[in-house]
């Protein structure tokens, strides 16, 4: 049993804390970064490809599932109203899905979602509600903070990587002895992390677009942006800074590789080629 | 550097008296550093499109005014602030061998990428020349630079050159060499590159520690800066040096205090500075074109990097190189096997019967006929290299498989020494300098060596053409190619998950360069390299191997063998009752036995015959076992020590019979593959041996090398060979 603990205890050490935990990075920010190396994934590949569905459309697709599980039927208004978000936003994006084939909407109507909707908002739920339930018992984060970060983290989440973190879920709470060395361990890495200053995830409060920190590593081929951010630090970092990938320049995403891995992305006439894991460490912002 | 007391004019050349000035060229990998080089010493030098082609230090001899200077082509580096051994090169020739004058080649089409390292060579106290190189390329964008503007700026002055075609290389020459013997008119102030207060401070406390520690192997200045950016070499000599953990605990402690007020590391921010200081001159010194150019590269790659289209025009690429090789190679093969021939009868026809004949027409003549047949395979094959080299399409080949090579735990760009490695081992190893990442260099100097080089091919080809003449395109193209690969794949992953289970990957950030259309020259100076390299190895190596081995295959003689053949058949001639036919019938058995003993008996069938029982298991002979002990000294003689042994082992009416129909004669077509397998995974040659001891430079891991191939060869074809015959193939 001890001997199961300490090699339960290794794991999470060394999938959250050994790399990292020392250049001043937030547990949350390591998660979040094992989290979308798993989404690197090929089955995630695949089911990108297949739905090709962005964050913000997930949200939405999200949002119109809790509503409908509340009332039956959505209005654009109450989408808004939850998101936050200008109603003319709300349109686009309903017709956007509804071109998807997972909502049914005509204008100024009710909205429904159709069976394969209703998979897929499913499936994006499922995902929340393993980060969020990750975060406030594992992590012990305040429920509304642990709901937030789980809102722009589930989109990172491959099925996989869902189904890997359900079932560390389920160990973690069978495994009770094991959780609460955890947790203790947990706490005493925490207390060591210096987290003053720069907790890492820039993404400011509100859905205007305009503000809307985006990883370079979702930034679909064409479209353009002004790097806001590099985070992490050592080789990487330094070798971006050299090749002039510095914040407030200039980048465009022009392709990804046919195996969707590495992308090729355009800073100062020079064309880079960098690895998708790599491209999360970089955050951009005016995308457009 | 240039300061006048080690300028070139004062600074007699040690051989002759004459002055004698050294430059070294450094710039960003594809800047056109290379083809600049050739242009200024007219050296044979490969240009490549790949980062980091150049990883050692080539030098070459350039005229001036009737004197000569020395320049040292120093390999491409993005920045002088380095962790990988590759950058660091560049940077200790600067720093150690002070070279008179530094050329700081910058390609003009991306200035504000490429001044950076022009920042930190002034921020080192080198004041270098400029060559703004591609200026032809500018001219065609439509670009502007005004030239004097940001020659004014800089503080330093500006050649604009074209590598392409030598535009501006001796004006380059000129300018270099005059300041290399004067150094720079004081009058001229170099530019200074000053951060923001918060920064300045912590560069000023630093430098107060290092003055007060007494370290002086490099500007104080620059150290504090490169400690602050968390150079890993310039830390590790500050380490080392008594009181040196003091200073890099008050460089931790200034980090944290700059990142609190700054909010951000002082990395970032120092890098961030240069930009912006670069942005600034850029602004005032270029104009572009008002409307936008279509990008030529762009659309190339929108087709070759095309999700669909990638990796089959990748495969049509690698099919069309050896369709190219094999098909175009067979005519001039077929005039050089008949010059050869045709060699050997004159040659025959012209000595008196004896050893010396024996030696040249055997030994020499077959040695190296047998071998050059094989150098148009090898030029066309090389040409195809060069050519995706020069033009730029090996980093898109890079780009395209690196999610494969990750998959085996190598990086991208492990791709090139692979590519590299159908051609010839030592120079794919060699390439592996190209990783930056130790693990991932050992790795892929570990795993190349699987890859068939050229050398093998003739194996291949010999014997694909004699056992499966039908399909020999193709069985060829699957060792070479598809066997090799897989054994590649499959040993990396062993590798992956055994020897390297815990090595971090190293970052793949590699640059795209736009596609060029490779000049003539620089894609003759490369085939003019390798085909000499391999003709060098070829003369040295094989020439001495075949004479040894025709040596080693004749003698000893041994008295008692002749005496037992004669005495055999005369009482085989004294037997009045057989026939003349059956007389004759016999007297052919005896010769034959004659011809294995004597065989036997020389000091190859020794060594032969000791090995014979470790090759018995895939199906070869003692023949096959002394092809493959002389193929470990190098591939080629595989061929030719088969010849020599074929030959010998034949009687005198067979001398006309073709090395093919022997091979037919003594192997089956499953112990044809089995040992076709052994010599596609074993040792490559010797000198590869010794390039791979020389890159690891650690003998555990080279002799590991050696084991595992061995092993790993020897296990493949045994199984393969035995399960062959339980299957009924044999």
């Amino acid at each position: 049993m001890r001997r199961q603990c300490r090699v339960f205890l290794l794991q999470v050490d060394i999938l959250f804390f050994k790399t990292e935990a020392k250049e001043g990075d937030i547990a949350f920010d390591l998660i979040n970064k094992y989290i979308i190396s798993i989404l690197l994934d090929t089955s995630n590949w695949f089911f990108m490809a297949i739905t090709k569905l962005s964050p913000t459309l997930e949200d939405y697709l999200e949002a119109i599932y809790r509503i409908s599980s509340v009332n039956t039927v959505a209005r654009s208004m109450d989408i808004a109203d939850q998101l936050k978000v200008k109603r003319s936003s709300v349109t686009v994006a309903l017709y956007s899905l509804a071109e998807k084939g997972l909502i049914n909407y005509q204008a100024r109507s009710f909205i429904t979602l159709t069976e394969r909707g209703m998979q897929v908002a499913r499936c994006v739920d499922k995902r929340h509600h393993v980060l969020l339930d990750f975060m406030t018992t594992v992590l012990e984060l305040p429920r509304d903070e642990a709901d937030k970060a789980a809102c722009s983290m589930e989109h990172g989440l491959s099925s996989d990587a869902c189904k890997k973190m359900t079932a560390f879920m389920q160990a973690f709470k069978q495994e009770s002895e094991c959780a609460i060395l955890l947790k203790k361990s947990l706490e005493k890495a925490a207390s060591q992390i210096d987290c003053s200053k720069d907790c890492g995830y820039s993404r400011k409060s509100g859905r205007d677009d305009e503000e809307e920190l985006l990883n370079l590593n979702f930034i679909a081929p064409g479209k353009r942006g002004v790097i806001a951010d590099i985070r992490g630090s050592g080789t990487l970092k330094k070798r971006l800074l050299e090749m002039g990938v510095v914040r407030g320049q200039a980048v465009s995403v022009v392709r990804a590789a046919p195996l969707d891995d590495p992308i090729e992305i355009k800073v100062r006439n020079a064309h880079l080629s960098l690895r998708r894991e790599e491209a999360s460490m970089i955050l951009v912002k005016n995308v457009t | 550097m240039g300061n006048g007391s080690k300028g070139c004019d004062n600074n007699p050349d040690l051989d002759g008296g004459g002055h004698h000035c050294r430059i070294a060229l450094t710039g960003n990998p594809n800047s056109g550093k290379t083809s600049l080089f050739n242009r200024l010493t007219g050296a044979n030098q490969k240009v490549g499109n790949w980062s980091g082609v150049t990883v050692e230090i080539k030098e070459g001899k350039a005229r001036y005014g009737g004197r000569q200077a020395t320049v040292i082509d120093l390999p491409g580096t993005y920045s002088l602030s380095v962790c990988s051994t590759d950058e660091r090169v560049a940077r200790d020739y600067i720093l150690n061998n002070r070279p008179d004058q530094v050329i700081d080649v910058v390609d003009a089409t991306n200035l504000d990428r490429q001044l950076y390292l022009t920042l930190q060579l002034l921020e080192l106290g080198v004041r270098p020349v400029i060559a703004l190189n591609m200026w032809d390329e500018v001219a065609a964008n439509g670009v502007v630079i005004d030239v004097e503007q940001l020659s004014r700026l800089l503080g330093l002055k500006i050649v604009p050159t074209s590598g392409r075609n030598g535009d501006g290389v001796k004006e380059l020459l000129a300018v270099a060499t005059a300041q290399g013997a004067s150094g720079q008119p004081e009058s001229v102030r170099p530019f200074v590159v000053t951060y923001p207060a918060e920064l300045e401070a912590a560069i000023a406390k630093l430098i107060s520690a290092i003055d007060a520690a007494g370290f002086d192997m490099y500007p104080s200045r620059w150290v504090a800066v490169q400690l602050l950016e968390r150079d890993c070499f310039v830390e590790g000599e500050i380490s080392s040096f008594s009181g040196g953990t003091a200073i890099i605990d008050l460089r931790d402690k200034l980090t944290a205090d700059l990142k609190r007020i700054l909010g951000d590391d002082p990395q970032t921010r120092i890098a961030e500075e240069r930009y912006g200081l670069i942005a600034g001159a850029v602004k005032e010194c270029v104009t572009l074109p008002g409307i936008d150019r279509v990008d030529m590269s762009e659309k190339i790659d929108a087709v070759l990097t095309n999700r669909f289209l990638a990796f089959p025009l990748f495969f049509v690429f690698m099919w069309l190189l050896f369709q190219a090789t094999f098909k175009l190679g067979e005519y001039p093969m077929g005039w050089i096997e008949a010059l050869f021939d045709w060699l050997g009868a004159v040659v025959s026809a012209g000595l008196p019967q004896g050893v010396v004949r024996d030696l040249i027409v055997d030994g020499v003549i077959a040695g190296i006929g047998g071998v050059i047949v094989f150098l148009p395979n090898i030029l066309i094959l090389f040409l195809g290299i060069s050519i995706m080299e020069d033009t730029g399409y090996m980093a898109r080949a890079a780009f395209i498989t690196d999610r494969l090579m990750h998959r085996i735990g190598l990086h991208g760009k492990s791709f090139i020494p692979i590519i590299m490695g159908l051609g010839c081992t030592v120079p794919a190893i060699m390439a592996a300098r190209t990783l930056e990442a130790p693990k991932d260099r050992i790795k892929t100097i570990l795993l190349t060596p699987l890859i068939s080089c050229s050398a093998r091919l003739p194996v291949f080809v010999l014997f694909a053409g004699a056992m499966f003449p039908k399909h020999a395109g193709n069985v060829v193209f699957l060792f070479q190619v598809v066997l090799s690969f897989a054994s590649f794949a499959g040993m990396a992953l062993v590798f992956k998950h055994t020897l390297f289970r815990q090595t971090e990957d190293y970052p793949f950030v590699m640059e795209l360069p736009p596609y060029r259309l490779p000049t003539t020259r620089s894609v003759l100076i490369h085939l003019w390299q390798k085909s000499r390299h391999y003709l060098e190895k070829m003369g040295g190596v094989v020439l001495l191997f075949s004479i040894l081995l025709w040596w080693a295959g004749n003698y000893p003689h041994s008295a008692e063998i002749e005496r037992e053949f004669e005495e055999k058949s005369a009482q085989l001639r004294s037997d009045t009752t057989l026939s003349e036919v059956e007389f004759g019938a016999g007297l052919e058995v005896l010769n034959n036995e004659r011809q294995a003993a004597a065989m036997r008996n020389t000091w190859i069938g020794r060594v032969g015959t000791v090995f014979e029982p470790l090759v018995r298991p895939f199906g070869s002979d003692w023949r096959g076992a002394v092809s493959l002990v002389t193929g470990f000294f190098a591939k080629e003689i595989v061929v030719s020590s088969m010849g020599v042994l074929y030959a010998v082992g034949g009687n005198a009416d067979d001398s006309n019979e073709t090395l093919r129909s022997r091979v037919r004669e003594h192997f089956t077509p499953l112990s044809a593959f089995s040992f076709m397998l052994f010599v596609l995974l074993y040792t490559p040659c010797l000198v590869a041996f010794v390039t791979v001891m020389r890159e690891l430079k650690n003998w555990r891991w080279s002799l590991f090398s050696l084991g595992y191939q061995l092993i790993f060869a020897w296990s493949v074809s045994t199984v393969v060979y035995q399960v062959g015959r339980l299957i009924g193939l044999g």
